[in-house]
């Protein structure tokens, strides 16, 4: 599938935004997480930059284990790294949490082995998503703004997921047909909810923690979702991954702007 | 044609070791450095043709897809020796990394020039612009990355492999561009310079807001200790 007109729109975005945060850094903004936001921001840039110039000089060819593998892992660590930073290094009470996100990141890696083969890379992609959801969940655990029902609703979303692409993977036929189409319009629609939410908080309240952690969590789920769908739904995914990008430069933005 | 890289090595490398015999300080330390990044290219195109064995990949695709990554691991190697072992300043560290790219990119160029010949001299000057710059502005922006991380307080693996990426991808979208005769081959001995010039107005830009803030807190403990 030819991705290449998709990542050039991204990469005009990414280059915008790049620019703005330049532009501020210039101006005096000295936050050390939106440094470090530009940094991750720069290493996508180049990461897509690679993946559309492939596209677009190989049709048809696979992409191969390249520099943008490694350019993601980056991105993710990187993502991490920034969330981690605004929690104080004090223990957070998060066994539970952790746990889950284990459980959830260690089956989306043994299904991606599954479907592709590639276990070096799944599961360095598994480890550098595993540390940013790590810093995500930390982030909102100590943010303090997420209720009970969200934290359930969060982990029931995300085994839910998963649950519909292991139902498919072992039942097979027509049930495991329903099953993965089911797995699809679950996902998108989780996808709708956490955008609409995302979008909702960064227009109503000024620079706050809840709209980093739902334009990251935004993000966290797109990328989950997409590397385990294909077709189309993949592509409506990965055009979520992009808002996504954007939901995180206007929080990022709304909470230098507010300190 | 056969390249004996290790004979090519030994007969560049030789005159720089009596050189390191007699400097001191800095010229000694970039000369070292220089000789280190030789080897690290070496290094890199013996550990390039394991993995293309090894994984059944083509020798083209992996000198397109592969090596971008194997090079810029073995380049980010010494400077992590330097980097964490001893505590260079900031000019000596940075020194050091255009030291190493260039030797890297001399290295390089030797044995390339050996294989293809250097008949064309339009051919040698865009190789010599093109790898040679790309080499060595792809280790200093790492070297700035890693001083600016440590600056920050932001020095971590995820940061460092951040950087590492950049310097990776950088090399990656270079070797794909030229990978095909065209219009993308230009581009991509463009880029080089390009992003040097880039590099160089950003360097500016960043000494001139160092100097800004300096002065303004500067501005600031005077009037502190007035009041």
């Amino acid at each position: 599938m030819n991705t290449g007109v998709f990542l050039l729109g991204i990469i005009a975005v990414l280059i915008y935004i790049i620019a703005h945060i330049v532009g501020m850094l210039r101006n005096g903004v000295r936050s050390m997480r939106f440094i470090l936001f530009g940094f991750a921001m720069t290493c996508a840039l180049l990461t897509f930059s690679y993946w559309a110039i492939f596209d677009l000089m190989y049709e048809d060819k696979a992409l191969p284990f390249a520099a943008n593998e490694l350019g993601e892992w980056a991105l993710f660590l990187l993502l991490g790294a920034i969330l981690l930073n605004g929690v104080p290094k004090k223990r957070v009470p998060l066994v539970t949490e952790m746990t889950a996100m284990a459980v959830f990141v260690a089956v989306n890696t043994a299904l991606w082995i599954y479907w592709n083969g590639e276990w070096v890379q799944d599961i360095a992609t598994g480890l550098s998503l595993g540390y940013f959801l790590y810093g995500l969940l930390r982030q909102m655990k100590y943010s303090g703004k997420f209720s009970r029902t969200e934290w359930i609703l969060l982990a029931v979303s995300a085994f839910a997921a998963v649950g519909f692409q292991l139902t498919a993977v072992f039942t097979g036929g027509s049930a495991g047909n329903i099953s993965e189409k089911a797995g699809y319009a679950f996902m998108i629609a989780v996808m709708a909810v956490i955008f609409v939410l995302s979008a909702k908080q960064l227009m109503t309240e000024q620079g706050s923690v809840k709209g980093v952690c739902l334009s990251f969590s935004f993000l966290a789920w797109c990328t989950f979702s997409m590397y385990m769908s294909d077709g189309v739904w993949y592509l409506i995914l990965m055009v979520g991954s992009y808002v996504a990008i954007v939901l995180m430069f206007l929080a990022m933005r709304k909470e230098v702007r507010a300190a | 044609m056969t390249v004996y890289a290790e004979n090519i090595l030994l007969c560049i490398a030789i005159p720089l070791l009596v050189c390191v015999l007699f400097t001191r300080g800095e010229s000694r330390r970039f000369v070292t450095a220089f000789l280190i990044g030789m080897g690290m290219c070496l290094m890199s195109a013996y550990l390039s043709g394991f993995i293309s064995l090894a994984t059944g990949t083509g020798e083209k695709d992996t000198a397109v897809f592969l090596s971008p990554i194997v090079e810029e691991i073995l380049k980010l190697l010494p400077m992590l020796f330097f980097f964490t072992l001893f505590e260079t300043k900031d000019r000596t560290f940075t020194n050091l990394a255009i030291a190493i790219g260039a030797g890297f990119a001399t290295f390089e160029n030797c044995c390339y020039l050996l294989s293809i010949g250097a008949e064309s001299l339009p051919f040698i000057l865009i190789r010599g612009l093109a790898v040679g710059v790309m080499h060595i502005e792809s280790i200093l922006a790492l070297a700035v990355w890693m001083l600016a991380a440590k600056k920050l307080k932001a020095l971590s693996f995820s940061t460092v492999l951040g950087g590492t990426a950049l310097a990776v991808t950088f090399h990656a979208i270079y070797n794909l561009l030229v990978s095909k005769p065209g219009i993308t081959s230009v581009l991509g001995y463009l880029l080089p310079p390009v992003t040097a010039i880039l590099l160089v107005l950003l360097y500016r830009m960043i000494a001139r807001q160092a100097a800004k803030d300096r002065q303004s807190n500067a501005a600031l403990e005077e009037e502190q200790t007035a009041i």
